[in-house]
């Protein structure tokens, strides 16, 4: 997110309650910006414009669950080259590698949706247009990683709410019950103009030769764990949804192969949604305040400072670390505690009986999933992919596990109680392990680096009696 | 019988002194097996300037600055390090951590000695040792500084040699520290010959060179002296050239009972079969050796100068490879041109010594360092009487040791001194008594005591002496 930082700086130093406010706002978008905006349009076509079409739904849903998930492969690994590319000044490098990982993502998608539809039959309409959402999707989410790491964050924002209107638009102008084609094909047709944009931006900002590059693929094994970490932690959000939609008791199977659960699906839906305040709480003093002491620590030991100087900026961004995590945390946990009592006074949108149980433990678990979020992305800051990767899995696990014995054991009023089980447990680890790491950061940097010395070899007789023979 | 001889950075890429003096040792045991084993500095690949003789049966070159995978051996211990840590206590006794660390090598000789550097043990006593004596040092620099000491050391404690009946080592140093951790690992016998004192001109080096910080030479010169100490330790036998050297072995040795001397030997009959030049018109003095600058032949170049104002026929030959530090030929060359010495000094480059002998009347060697110099004892042997600086053993072979007072065969001066060596090298002209008297005494005491036979015969016996 380059440019983030320093914007929101100089908003802050601005000073004054209207340049305060906005900076906020900023940081929500930034932060929330494709979760609000698609979240928004959904909520326009279902409720405004009343679209119940089963097929439309069904593959608005499971879209975004694909995509989301075959793009998780792939964003924190394209993060990290994007950054480096950047570091290095290779700006023209990063569209046609971009290219490269649309067309693998690409690929990668089609397959898995050949052996979906090979075992799920449907008509051609519904398997090519439902296929076209999916990769348009994972497209706009790819792109949209290359356009944020522009300078270029209003244009990023511009492309989301432009992507939304089209989808909306589109997909009401096109489709029809009669035609729910028409609907599917609209939406994505509204997603291809925000990727368009999101296009343009990179192109604007970093230039491209307009070829395709797999140079990326020969980092791949330097940042292999980048490649998981996304995927795993996708897949541990949704962990619980998947064994809802399959169980006996919870789940629907509205088309053939399409699994949902709607007692579930609607209450969490809402829950997911109350992590905004922590991403952005997060943006906001990692960008600045966090950043500042960051850069402190290692510009002291890039310009060789003594140690005890070095330990000092440490102990500060220790201090600092410490402080937004529970800024952030006692933010997230009034809003959370704000949402509960709204729930059981049954003073929520979607309030009703059958789904207050579900909430109630999805808002907590959505709260833990969001603290979760946030020591990952410090773990990730710091560079411990390794740690991060482990906890990923470690919560996929729990989740997993601890949704099929929940649902068998104990039923309903469990429903979401997985979900808040492993990201507690997640969180727990994952804060014991970045403050240990922090604590000994010094050691760690410099454990880090290699001596700069060629890899050793030995040379044995037959060498040496060549050599002696050559001369 | 195989002997697992060791040499850093010298024999068989580099010519001159030890490798000339390997190459001669093992070509004359016969019934000895060698494996040579060389330690590189960097990995590259060179190309070797001697050919092995038919005895040579193995060959082993790892590299000190390089990444080796040990990760077949085990890492070290948290124990390890804290008992290592015992060891390296104040005021650093040099001989006192030679024998902790000689006990604990023991009890721990076959890891990976590198994982260290990736230890929370080594992290803190690296910081401890920071903290306590400079705090105000950059700490990066610090870092990396301590790393690239260590690794030379690290990688040839762990580095597997082929297996020997003996590790014979050269110096102490790196090739010793290796020799004695294959040692201790395969319960295989030590024996070290020292030509230089290795402690000695790591201090001088430390001491001189700019790169090192003024922090960290006492450091460096610490770590040389405890690893020179505990390869004495560790070492059966320990022999050297000249009674001199046994002066600096024995700081850091306590065992004096192993310590002997056994000096260079040449084929006293290949060179005394060479006539000696008597005819001094022109007088021909002959510098033989490569034109590098630790001969330091600008001093020559100097002398020369001021021997040609007081004799005019004189000539200088430079008899050796000119190849080895072009730059360094290049200021000799221009040295001579501006001192108008063109007509009077002559480089022959890389020739048969053995024709050129017979053409000199005294040879020159103003060398800043040697050990216990080849080109002497075979001027020696043709009668050719030697001017030359006080290095390594030359005062002892021009002037006699203790049970050898027959007489001068030169004159010494001390290193850098030109006027010194021109003086010498006028006296010798002038003086004709004083140079047919050296001549003959520097053919007696060759004849007695550099005979090539009697040096193998004595490395044969302390070999047997080690191997039971």
């Amino acid at each position: 997110m380059a440019g983030v930082g320093f914007r929101l700086n100089k908003m802050f130093h601005k000073g004054g309650i209207t340049t305060d406010l906005l900076a906020i706002a900023y940081s929500v978008v930034v932060s929330s910006g494709p979760w609000i905006i698609t979240t928004l349009s959904l909520w326009v076509i279902l409720n405004l414009f009343k679209i119940v079409n089963v097929y439309f739904n069904v593959a608005i849903v499971y879209s975004f669950v694909y995509s989301i998930i075959v793009s998780g492969f792939f964003i924190m690994f394209e993060s990290r080259r994007i950054s480096d590319l950047v570091y290095s000044k290779k700006y023209n490098k990063i569209l046609p590698e971009v290219f490269g990982m649309i067309m693998y993502g690409a690929l990668f998608t089609i397959l898995i949706l050949t052996i979906f539809f090979a075992f799920n039959k449907h008509e051609l309409w519904f398997i090519l247009s439902f296929s076209y959402l999916v990769l348009s999707l994972l497209v706009l989410w790819l792109m949209g990683i290359a356009s944020v790491s522009t300078d270029a964050v209003n244009w990023y924002i511009l492309a989301y709410i432009v992507m939304g209107f089209f989808s909306i638009f589109l997909s009401n102008y096109f489709g029809s019950e009669e035609n729910p084609m028409g609907y599917i094909l609209g939406y994505a047709f509204g997603v291809n103009v925000g990727t368009f944009i999101h296009f343009i931006i990179t192109l604007v900002n970093f230039g491209s030769g307009l070829s395709i590059s797999f140079e990326w693929l020969n980092e791949s094994g330097k940042y292999w764990q980048n490649i998981f970490i996304g995927a795993t932690y996708y897949l541990a959000l949704w962990a619980d949804d998947f064994v809802t939609w399959y169980s006996k008791d919870f789940g629907e199977i509205p088309l053939n192969g399409f699994h949902f659960s709607y007692i579930y699906d609607s209450p969490m839906f809402i829950a997911y949604l109350t992590i905004i305040p922590t991403a952005t709480m997060f943006i906001l003093v990692l960008e600045t305040r966090f950043y500042k002491t960051y850069k402190f620590f290692y510009d002291s030991l890039v310009k060789g400072y003594n140690y005890f100087e070095i330990e000092i900026r440490k102990n500060n961004m220790l201090k600092e670390m410490k402080f937004n995590i529970r800024l952030t945390v006692e933010v997230q946990i009034a809003i959370t505690f704000v949402l509960l009592i709204l729930n059981e006074a049954n003073l929520l949108p979607v309030a009703s009986e059958m789904f207050k149980p579900i909430l109630r433990l999805g808002l907590i678990g959505a709260m833990l999933n969001s603290f979760y979020l946030m020591i990952m992305l410090l773990l990730l800051y710091f560079d411990f992919r390794n740690e991060t990767l482990f906890l990923n899995i470690m919560v996929l696990i729990i989740n997993f596990v601890l949704s099929i014995v929940f649902i068998n054991k104990f039923g309903y009023y469990t429903l979401g109680a997985s979900y808040s089980f492993a990201f507690a447990i997640g969180t727990f680890v994952g804060y014991k392990i970045l403050t240990n790491k922090v604590k000994n950061i010094i050691k760690i940097e410099y454990f880090k680096q290699k001596l700069s010395v060629e890899k050793g070899f030995y040379m044995k007789y037959k060498d040496i009696k060549n050599l002696m023979e050559e001369e | 019988m195989r002997v697992g001889i060791i040499f850093e950075g010298t024999y068989p890429y580099v010519t001159g002194g030890v490798s000339s003096w390997g190459n001669t040792l093992m070509k004359s045991m016969k019934d000895i097996e060698f494996c040579v084993i060389q330690i590189g500095d960097i990995p590259k690949i060179r190309t070797p300037k001697y050919k092995f003789s038919d005895n040579v049966v193995d060959y082993f070159e790892y590299f000190l600055f390089a990444d080796y995978d040990f990760s077949k051996k085990k890492k070290i211990t948290k124990e390890f390090g804290e008992k290592l840590h015992e060891v390296l206590k104040y005021p650093f006794d040099e001989k006192v951590m030679a024998n902790k660390l000689y006990d604990l090598f023991h009890e721990y000789s076959n890891y990976d000695f590198t994982s260290i550097l990736k230890s929370e043990m080594y992290w803190n006593v690296m910081l401890e040792f920071y903290k306590t004596y400079i705090p105000y040092e950059n700490f990066t620099n610090y870092f990396w500084t301590l790393q690239s000491m260590l690794l030379p050391f690290l990688n040839s404690m762990t580095v597997d040699l082929p297996k020997c009946d003996i590790y014979h080592t050269i110096t102490t140093g790196y090739a010793g520290i290796t020799a004695i951790m294959n040692g201790i690992r395969n319960n295989i016998p030590v024996v070290l010959t020292e030509h230089g004192i290795y402690h000695r001109e790591r201090q001088l080096e430390v001491l001189k060179s700019d790169w090192i910080k003024d922090e960290y030479r006492t450091a460096w010169i610490k770590l040389f002296n405890t690893i020179s100490s505990l390869v004495y330790k560790s070492s059966k036998k320990i022999t050297t050239l000249f009674s001199k050297n046994q002066m600096f072995e024995k700081e850091f040795c306590e065992d004096e009972t192993k310590m002997s001397v056994i000096p260079n030997g040449i084929d006293y009959e290949k060179f005394s079969k060479l006539e000696y030049r008597k005819e001094k018109d022109p007088y021909i003095v002959g510098l033989v050796g490569r034109v590098v600058e630790i001969k330091d032949i600008k001093t020559a170049i100097k002398a020369a100068k001021m021997v040609k104002e007081r004799i005019k026929n004189f000539k200088l030959l430079i008899i050796g490879p000119t190849d080895e530090e072009p730059e360094y030929f290049k200021e000799c060359q221009e040295m001579i041109n501006i001192f108008g010495l063109e007509d009077t000094i002559e480089f022959t480059g890389k020739v048969n010594v053995l024709e050129y002998y017979p053409r000199i009347n005294v040879l020159l060697l103003s060398s800043v360092s040697e050990g216990q110099p080849l080109v002497i004892l075979e001027a020696f042997a043709a009668g050719i009487p030697v001017v030359t600086t006080d290095v390594g053993a030359c005062s002892e072979m021009i002037y006699g040791s203790e049970e050898d007072i027959i007489g001068d065969a030169g004159v010494v001066v001390k290193p850098k001194d030109f006027v010194g060596l021109a003086e010498g090298l006028v006296r010798l002209y002038e003086d004709d008594e004083f140079r047919m008297n050296a001549s003959k005494i520097a053919k007696i005491r060759v004849e007695k005591r550099y005979r090539l036979n009697q040096m193998v015969k004595n490395y044969k016996e302390m070999y047997y002496s080690v191997v039971t």
